[in-house]
């Protein structure tokens, strides 16, 4: 039996260090990497049932085609078929518009590992090409903690032995991050108070000291009830928050003329005397901390009411603590070198001339991809390439999504397993898994990276996306020499080995890249984010008044905005929070998932079902004037009477999908450090009806 | 008449003209239809003349009438080939053993290295080892063929101890693996089938199943493989380069 050191690529918070099992070149089974401080040892249901995905009779296994697409006429093409029609289409396209625009990049966190950022390489070194561009992830909130300390740099999570009283405010952990529960439990063992702020009673409000069911999108009107509280109390940390930050007494002004308890309880739906109890104990008990979930930051005023969490953080001395801390993400540990996606354009390359000038790619927006991508003249978008990414069930508005791509002139998509993005294409290319590939992962929530060994031989034909690249340029300057510039040599191996810098090894403590084979490292950092007190704005202070945010239209204090407002036709608040079974598109359609959750539901509120006549079980129509979904009931008090909640996920053999009633709303914020503003994914108002 | 029933020589190059105009069928993949339809035909005509079975006639007329298709016909066979077997949608009817019969319902499952064995017994190895799973259900259909013609070489040199041997590794290979999940493949197909030929190949396939009679005898193993010379129409298994 070998072994082999692998990484979770998925866009998931705990990014686990895995140890892999092969015996005959089989992979057998996956566990946690012990040697993994923040993994240690465990992955999660999704983790474990990896051997599955790896080996479902399920996978894509082979190029193939589509005539026409969405027909479901497929033929198995050959690899150099697949990448000569490819190359042949890109060089038409170029040749008829006379530049690389008409093709566009959709790609995102289906596999974040560092060497996949190879599918911007391939578009790049094709030429200047149209890229959506933002996240739909967090971005409003990344911009609050811009706009107040920087960046977004988090507290080591496993920090949080440390702290003595916690609010995990709109976060999940129990299913989205489930390595950090240790860590909490450990300090809830010392007598550390756990307190959930969330909409819906999740599995991991359940085992909270205190739970909170706030009214969705209020959670800054809390915030800034409990600073009014903490403020009239003189629980404030003057010292550390005058010292620290520019504009702190502006907004103590602001409380005091119209901030008040009353307005907060209203505000929140949350009782007066909470309000002040998590006053009292975040301001008086120290240290104490934050996680600001990604959850909470997707409405209209997301980014602003993660702003005013911030402001509670810095009035309260809590930033810059260990076991205390305002705690999003981070990216410290992100530095690699990023080889595999900067190539330059091809000689005599035509590019998009930006506002100030310079040649390059074309920006849409990630958030509003179909729109976006059907506006674009000037040349128009003729060409998708899809990859890490699947827009058919996971972007909003998925009429318009389908009507987009039913418009392009040929869609390539690079996928593991069918769904609605592979059913909308003409190509589909076979992606390994990260079992099969060399990479190296870091985390945006705890400090370790890890090496990613090629553990397996590629199953059937697929191929990583370097590889893809690689057999693209070769094919395209085939065709026409000099067309095409990404790298055509070197194994998957020495493509990971570029992505390592002496920065990154320093802060890793190691030499070489090959250390990791023994072990993944934990960054030398200080477990507390901005313990030194260097902070990253243009004042090098917190800046509870920015200038910067004030620049982008947006207030510059962390003052109240109001939340969307419930429209009349459409009274129902439709949440689409994160599942258990899956993360987006990825694991539901496995065997596993299908046995232990076979069917979508949407969570009703009995009060709310009774009102429109609906039992346990019953089919439910969700509708607005997007579009509308069928889905079966479960009544239940986990949601409040207003709110309707099913999980975003995509079921095999199913046409379910949330996002046919998502409009592509913006959030407040997410354009500053993230090219685009973010998503309100909990801003979706509908009307139900029994089936 | 039952194989082994009918030993003869012409019997088993019957039976191995099927095994392998089945596996070429599932080896050539969808796109080739035109060029393994008609072999599978022939090979269907001769089984059916020689051994009787019921009803393989029907089958066989449905072959004939669409051998001799026109091109958009082929292409309608060809994505229902893909559908039942290849993807990229999950295949209706994933053609590996260890699917079938493994309770993990996966592919490289137990039996997979299992028939990875049994064919490094005979200095062979899958030609894909590694990357496609082993137990594919073109390259046990080779693998069966193989066998038979070893049985076939061995009745024309008078070699009883081989042709016994190898009549019982046969009855092995089939009764522990190909001939324990074909039938149910078969019916996997008739099910889901929506074009006539492929109703007609689960008919082929359940027809094969039907005409071996169990046989759990063990065998003592000892090799008499030679360095496996290559006919033009194997293309799923090969030397084990181990061995050269």
């Amino acid at each position: 039996m070998q072994t082999f050191r692998n990484v979770c690529p998925r866009n998931c918070y705990d990014t686990c260090g895995m140890i892999t099992y092969v015996q005959d070149g089989v992979l057998k089974k996956v566990e946690g990497d012990p040697k993994h401080g923040y993994t240690n040892g465990k992955l999660c249901l999704k983790g474990y049932t990896y051997p599955r995905r790896v080996y479902s009779p399920d996978r894509i296994k082979y190029p193939m085609k589509q005539s026409p697409r969405g027909s479901g006429n497929w033929t198995r093409i050959s690899w150099d078929e697949a990448i000569d029609t490819i190359a042949k289409k890109i060089l038409d396209l170029k040749k008829r518009y006379g530049s690389t625009l008409p093709i566009c990049l959709d790609k995102y966190s289906g596999n974040f590992g560092i060497v996949h950022y190879g599918v911007e390489g391939t578009m790049s070194s094709i030429g200047y090409t149209t890229r959506a561009v933002g996240t739909p992830c967090w971005p409003a909130g990344i911009d609050a903690q811009t706009y107040d300390f920087g960046t977004l740099y988090s507290n080591d999570p496993e920090d949080m032995v440390n702290t003595k009283y916690l609010i995990l405010w709109g976060q999940n952990a129990a299913w989205t991050a489930i390595h950090s529960f240790p860590f909490i439990n450990q300090a809830r063992e010392r007598g550390t108070k756990l307190v959930v702020i969330d909409p819906i009673l999740t599995s991991t409000a359940s085992k909270a000291d205190l739970y909170i069911q706030i009214n969705p999108s209020t959670d800054g009107a809390l915030a800034l009830g409990m600073a009014r509280y903490i403020l009239d109390n003189n629980w404030v940390d003057w010292e550390y928050a005058r010292a620290n930050s520019l504009g702190f007494d502006e907004w103590v002004n602001y409380l005091k003329a119209e901030i008040t308890l009353e307005w907060a309880s209203e505000k929140t739906g949350v009782p007066k005397d909470i309000i002040m109890e998590i006053a009292r104990e975040y301001a008086t008990t120290k240290p104490a901390s934050m996680w600001v979930g990604y959850g909470m930051q997707r409405h209209t005023n997301g980014g602003q009411n993660v702003r005013i969490i911030d402001a509670l953080g810095v009035m309260t001395g809590n930033v810059g603590k260990s076991g205390g801390g305002v705690n999003y993400g981070h990216l410290e540990t992100w530095g690699f070198n990023y080889n595999a996606m900067v190539n330059s354009a091809p000689q005599g390359s035509k590019g998009f001339v930006g506002p100030d000038g310079k040649v390059g790619d074309r920006s849409i927006n990630i958030n509003n991809f179909a729109k976006d991508v059907s506006a674009q003249s000037d040349p128009p978008v003729k060409m998708l390439w899809l990859a890490c990414r699947n827009p058919g069930s996971q972007d909003p508005d998925t009429h318009a999504i389908e009507k987009m791509f039913a418009s392009m002139e040929f869609v390539v998509t690079v996928d593991s397993f069918f769904n609605k993005t592979v059913e909308m294409s003409d190509i589909v290319l076979p992606a390994t898994t990260h079992f099969e590939d060399w990479d190296v992962m870091a985390s945006y929530w705890h400090y370790w990276v890890g090496i990613n060994q090629r553990a397996i031989d590629p199953l059937f034909e697929s191929k990583s996306d370097v590889e893809i690249a690689i057999e693209l340029s070769q094919k395209m300057n085939a065709l026409q020499p000099g067309s095409c510039t990404f790298p055509t040599s070197g194994t998957p191996e020495e493509w990971l080995a570029k992505e390592f810098n002496p920065g990154i090894q320093q802060m890793l403590g190691i030499n070489n890249y090959k250390e990791l084979l023994n072990g993944p490292r934990k960054a030398k950092i200080p477990a507390a984010a901005w313990s030194d007190g260097k902070f990253r704005t243009p004042s090098k202070k917190i800046e509870i008044h920015s200038d910067l945010a004030q620049k982008n239209g947006l207030p510059a204090l962390p003052i109240w905005v109001e939340e969307m407002k419930t429209p009349e036709k459409y009274p129902i608040r439709f949440m689409t929070p994160h599942p258990q079974h899956a993360l987006h598109s990825q694991f539901q359609n496995l065997d596993w998932m299908m046995t232990a959750n076979p069917e979508p539901k949407v969570e009703i509120h009995p009060v709310l079902a009774a009102k429109y006549g609906i039992a346990e079980g019953a089919m439910v129509k969700i509708y607005n004037d997007l579009g509308s979904i069928t889905v079966k009931a479960h009544l239940t008090r986990t949601t409040s009477p207003n709110v309707i909640v099913s999980y975003e996920s995509w079921y095999k053999n199913s046409n379910f999908n949330v996002n046919y009633t998502l409009k592509a709303t913006p959030s407040d914020m997410g354009k500053q450090a993230t090219g685009n503003d973010g998503l309100a994914f909990h801003d979706n108002f509908v009307m139900i009806e029994r089936a | 008449m039952k194989f082994f029933e009918d030993s003869s020589s012409q019997a088993l190059k019957i039976h191995c003209e099927l095994l392998l105009s089945l596996s070429q069928f599932f080896a050539k993949g969808g796109e080739k239809l035109p060029h393994t339809l008609s072999p599978l035909l022939k090979s269907c005509l001769a089984v059916d003349n020689h051994f009787k079975p019921d009803q393989l006639y029907l089958s066989n007329e449905v072959l004939a009438n669409y051998s001799q298709a026109n091109g958009e016909e082929y292409l309608l066979m060809l994505y229902e080939f893909n559908r039942l077997f290849v993807g990229p949608r999950a295949p209706v009817a994933p053609p590996y053993e260890s699917v079938h019969l493994n309770t993990d319902h996966l592919v490289m499952g137990e039996q997979t290295l299992t028939v990875r064995k049994l064919y490094r017994r005979e200095n062979l190895q899958a030609v894909w080892q590694r990357h496609e799973p082993d137990d594919f259900i073109a390259t046990e259909l080779e693998f069966a063929a193989y066998l038979l013609s070893r049985i076939i070489e061995a009745q024309t040199v008078r070699n009883n101890a081989k042709v016994q041997l190898y009549k019982t590794l046969y009855d092995e290979f089939w009764d522990h693996h190909l001939g324990l999940w074909l039938e149910t493949f078969a019916q996997l197909v008739a099910q889901s089938a929506k074009h006539p030929v492929f109703s007609a190949l689960s008919s082929i396939l359940s027809t094969l199943s039907k005409l071996h009679p169990s046989n759990t005898k063990e065998a003592n193993y000892e090799t008499f493989a030679p360095q496996i010379s290559r006919r033009s129409s194997c293309c799923c298994l090969q030397p084990n380069p181990i061995q050269l």
